[in-house]
Parts: structure tokens; C-alpha cells; sequence
């Protein structure tokens, strides 16, 4: 099993999803016309990742994302979440974006795994 | 691209900006990818570089074309297919306005979950988000028929939408502006 590091373009994020660490960070913007393409093997990975032991921790900090890509976010947060592997998520989201915060408070009420909602300065 | 948006003063065609508005761009033909890159570029750039728009109400009206746009990729296939942005600074207020063909059959459907969207408050809008969000079920476009709602949450439900007669057979025109406020003074 290998890293994933894809570096962020005007739509899709930056994506660094580490085994040895068992972090999943993405950044930037999540914005592609076909997010079901872009995510699939993400959330493969992540579907191998979640069958080994060791505790999951999941970074988002998105600028924007487009619905394609909230469905695509839900699907991976589901995943781990089936798996019952041990696993947190750190939600970033910009001061004074209530529409983040909102969505951060949205897949927390949804997801059954530890949220963190983290401010960042923008 | 870029001669193909056009900076323009407003028209008054039925399903165009509203009087007194002022077209900052707009684009009519076929929507693809690079298309779509395009003009949101665009409209980045442009809320970047406009001192009175605050960064989180630039966010709101970039989010919100790109739901527009990346939905007319999806419903555009001729050059009926138009996106305008324009600002009303009497009314405090950016506009975007998308219009593509629907089929006649399909627009009955449309227009009745817009005006079911537009009466609910906004608690009741990120409920239903939230409840199609959980949903596994996905759109042909992998939203999961998200947009609308998105769009409605973005704008506080200032949304309209408009059916007009198209000259293809059994299809219409449909029409729908988004109303972002405020501009900051």
C-alpha cells in the first residue's frame, strides 16, 4: 500500500494521505466536475487503509467544495466510520465562514466518529 | 475564451438581468470543462481584485456559480445555454443567472421542488441538506440533486426561476437567477 500525494490544482484539492502515519489530509478546493472520478481511489485507499489496526485521523481543510464533492466526503467519512476502526476528523474552517462551520456541524451530526471543528485565520 | 465573454450592458430580453443591473460578464453557447475553468477563473479574479467584496461574501458568490455552471455542463448540450453575472448596486446585490433547455416533462418537476425550496425557512434548508446528504442516493452528476439547495442556502432562498417557450420541440428555456446580498458598501 502506498502513499497518496497529490498536489492541489484550481479544483481538486492537495491531497497527502500517509500509511505509516494513518493521516489523511486534504486542502485547498474540492471543486471537479466529476468528483466520483477524483475520490474513488481515495476512499479505496482508505477502505485498505481502515482494515489494518492504529488510530485514524482525518484533516480536512477545505476552502470550497462543491456538492459532488460533499457526497464524495460523506462516502469516505462513512467508510471509516463502518470499518469501527479507532479514528478523529479535524474539520478547519476559516473565521467568519459560517457556511463551513455549518457544514462541519452537518457531517459531525451525521458521522459517528470524534469531530473536531478547528478555526483557522483565513 | 476570453472574447468569447463579453462585458455588456444589460439586455432586457424576459431572461436576462433585471432592469438597472449591470452585466460584469456574461457567456452564451455550449458549456465544457475548459469552459467552465474559465469563467470561474474569471469571476475569481474579479471578486479578488473588488475591494468591496468581503471575503466571505466572495466565497458565497463563487460557490454559488460554480453549482450554476457546473450544472449547465451537465445541460448543454446546444447554445441555448447562457450564464450571466451582474450587480445591482441599488438593490446592494451580484445576480447570476443560468438558462438552459429542460425538457417539457422534466419542468413541471423542476420548478415545483424550487417553489417547495423558496417556502421553507432556513433551519428547515440544512435539515433537508443534511437528510440528502446522508442519503446514499446519488444524481447522473453525483450531487445528489444538492445544488438547488446549496443554492438556496447560499442566496437565503433569493432564488427565481422562470420557464419560457424554446424553439427546439418539446422543450423550454429555463431560467434561473440567484440573488447574492450584500455588496458592503
Amino acid at each position: 500500500m502506498d502513499n497518496i500525494i497529490i498536489p492541489g490544482t484550481s479544483k481538486t484539492p492537495e491531497v497527502s494521505f500517509i500509511v505509516e502515519a494513518r493521516t489523511l489530509n486534504l486542502s485547498g478546493r474540492s471543486i471537479p466536475e466529476n468528483s466520483i472520478e477524483f475520490y474513488s481511489s481515495l476512499i479505496s485507499w482508505t477502505d485498505t487503509l481502515c482494515n489494518s489496526e492504529g488510530v485514524v485521523e482525518v484533516n480536512i481543510n477545505l476552502e470550497y467544495f462543491n456538492t459532488s464533492s460533499s457526497k464524495c466526503l460523506m462516502d469516505l467519512l462513512k467508510r471509516i466510520e463502518s470499518s469501527n476502526v479507532e479514528a478523529h476528523v479535524n474539520w478547519y474552517y476559516e473565521e467568519d465562514d459560517e457556511d463551513m462551520l455549518e457544514a462541519g456541524e452537518d457531517y459531525d451530526a451525521i458521522i459517528d466518529l470524534p469531530f473536531k471543528l478547528i478555526i483557522t485565520g483565513g | 475564451m476570453y472574447s468569447e465573454i463579453k462585458k455588456q450592458q444589460p439586455s432586457l430580453s424576459q431572461c436576462s438581468v433585471a432592469q438597472g443591473d449591470v452585466v460584469i460578464f456574461s457567456y452564451k453557447g455550449v458549456f465544457k470543462e475548459q469552459t467552465s475553468s474559465h469563467i470561474l477563473n474569471w469571476i475569481e479574479r474579479y471578486l479578488n481584485s473588488n475591494p468591496t467584496v468581503t471575503r466571505p461574501e466572495s466565497k458565497k458568490i463563487f460557490k454559488a456559480a460554480v453549482e450554476l455552471i457546473q450544472n449547465l455542463i451537465h445541460h448543454s448540450s446546444t447554445s441555448d445555454t447562457s450564464f450571466v453575472f451582474s450587480k445591482s448596486e441599488s438593490e446592494n446585490r451580484f445576480s447570476l443567472i443560468s438558462t438552459n433547455l429542460v425538457d417539457t416533462k422534466q419542468s413541471d418537476e423542476l420548478v415545483s421542488a424550487l417553489c417547495a425550496i423558496k417556502t421553507i425557512s432556513d433551519d428547515e434548508l440544512r435539515l433537508l441538506k443534511k437528510s440528502v446528504m446522508e442519503n446514499d442516493h446519488r444524481s447522473d452528476h453525483g450531487g445528489g440533486g444538492m445544488g438547488l439547495l446549496e443554492l438556496a442556502k447560499l442566496s437565503n432562498g433569493n432564488i427565481e426561476s422562470e420557464l419560457l417557450p424554446a424553439a427546439h420541440h418539446d422543450k423550454l428555456l429555463f431560467c434561473l437567477s440567484v440573488h447574492l446580498k450584500p455588496i458592503q458598501a
